[in-house]
């Protein structure tokens, strides 16, 4: 592989990678804002 | 092409690739279970179905006495906590005039004579008119603060009672923590579960918003005992808190566990006979002076036999 596709592909994956980690989180914080911790605790074992 | 170069490649992708995975699970397992609700988005929106509990359409929640004398006139506007909804449901249904309620199928409009917000909402509107009588538990130093601010003082009617209770997950092998457990765990002195002879997991100590019903209660247990800051450990076992009749009743949540408190389970039984430590009221509050002639008509149905009796069958403990 050369070089330049291979931290072209790396660069890729960072970037998709990053953008679904950063997706969950934010997804997260808009559950965590409308659950109650009745039902936080229940999912919590 | 040199192949010692291509695998070193490979596995650098390969790791990239492994270090995200592993993040994302991490924060799936973590994170995103626990707070994904199995709820409706309607229930999770409402906490309970408010469909359930409006007065005049045959609602299963609302218990309701048809023999009461029903008010006329200066029809006072009726709120309060998202626990107490079934028990001013009741009460409406019993002695409002049935054209006095209007709910479009998601919320009651501006004009009804019964809201349904929260804690919060309804102390707020009973200062600023809004609301005339409203279901609640004590109110906060802030929200009394808020009513001397406006010269407006409480007129608070004792009308049953409900137990502050402690939750935490069925797989916590604690079940018994006394009144000092709780003041250290909100103070942040108790960490973790193997003080109480539990697992070796930290405590996740959970709070509810400031002047919140509960939040409040949680505040007169700690008495002069500082509540250290809100803080939520991920890998530690959470304890959270509620009331009896919102956990068990409303929401029906049958995958939580109620600890006992100094040994005592709160029940309909300890809650009567105050064995259960931190049972708290339920009152019905006015404005003080109010001379809508209405609210007192209104209050005093509450505390008669059917208004007690109403108390009793939505699930709450009428007073002795």
């Amino acid at each position: 592989m050369k070089d330049k596709t291979f931290y072209i592909l790396l660069a890729l994956i960072f970037v998709i990678g990053t953008g679904i980690t950063i997706g969950m989180f934010i997804h997260g914080c808009k559950l965590f804002q409308t659950i109650s911790i009745v039902e936080l605790i229940s999912n919590w074992s | 092409m040199n192949k010692k170069k291509l695998v070193k490649q490979l596995a650098a992708i390969l790791a990239l690739i492994m270090l995200f995975v592993g993040l994302d699970v991490g924060i799936y397992q973590l994170f995103i279970k626990r707070v994904t609700s199995h709820r409706s988005p309607a229930m999770q929106k409402q906490m309970i179905v408010v469909s359930d509990y409006v007065p005049f359409t045959g609602a299963p929640g609302v218990f309701s006495c048809d023999t009461a004398e029903r008010i006329e006139g200066d029809i006072p506007t009726i709120d309060g906590a998202t626990a107490l909804l079934p028990l001013y449901a009741g009460f409406v249904e019993s002695v409002y005039p049935e054209g006095s309620v209007i709910f479009n199928g998601e919320a009651y409009e501006e004009e009804s004579a019964m809201h349904y917000t929260n804690t919060l909402g309804a102390y707020k509107d009973l200062v600023d008119g809004k609301a005339d009588i409203i279901l609640c538990a004590q109110p906060s130093d802030e929200q009394l603060a808020y009513a001397a601010e406006h010269g407006v003082e409480f007129e608070m009617t004792r009308i049953g009672s409900d137990a502050f209770v402690f939750i935490v997950n069925p797989s916590n092998t604690v079940d018994d923590i006394t009144l000092d457990d709780v003041r250290g765990i909100y103070s942040g002195k108790i960490n973790n579960w193997k003080e109480l002879g539990g697992k070796n997991r930290e405590i996740a100590a959970m709070q509810r918003v400031k002047n919140s019903g509960s939040q409040t209660a949680l505040e007169k247990v700690m008495g002069d005992v500082p509540i250290a800051k809100d803080y939520t450990t991920l890998f530690g076992s959470p304890i959270g808190f509620s009331y009896r009749y919102y956990v068990t009743g409303l929401l029906a949540e049958d995958k939580v566990k109620i600890l006992k408190i100094n040994g005592v389970e709160p029940t309909p039984e300890t809650i009567a006979d105050g064995s259960y430590p931190i049972s708290g009221g339920v009152y019905a509050i006015s404005r003080k002076g109010d001379t809508n002639e209405n609210v007192r008509k209104v209050k005093d149905f509450m505390l008669s036999p059917e208004g007690q009796k109403i108390v009793e069958q939505s699930g709450y403990i009428p007073i002795a």
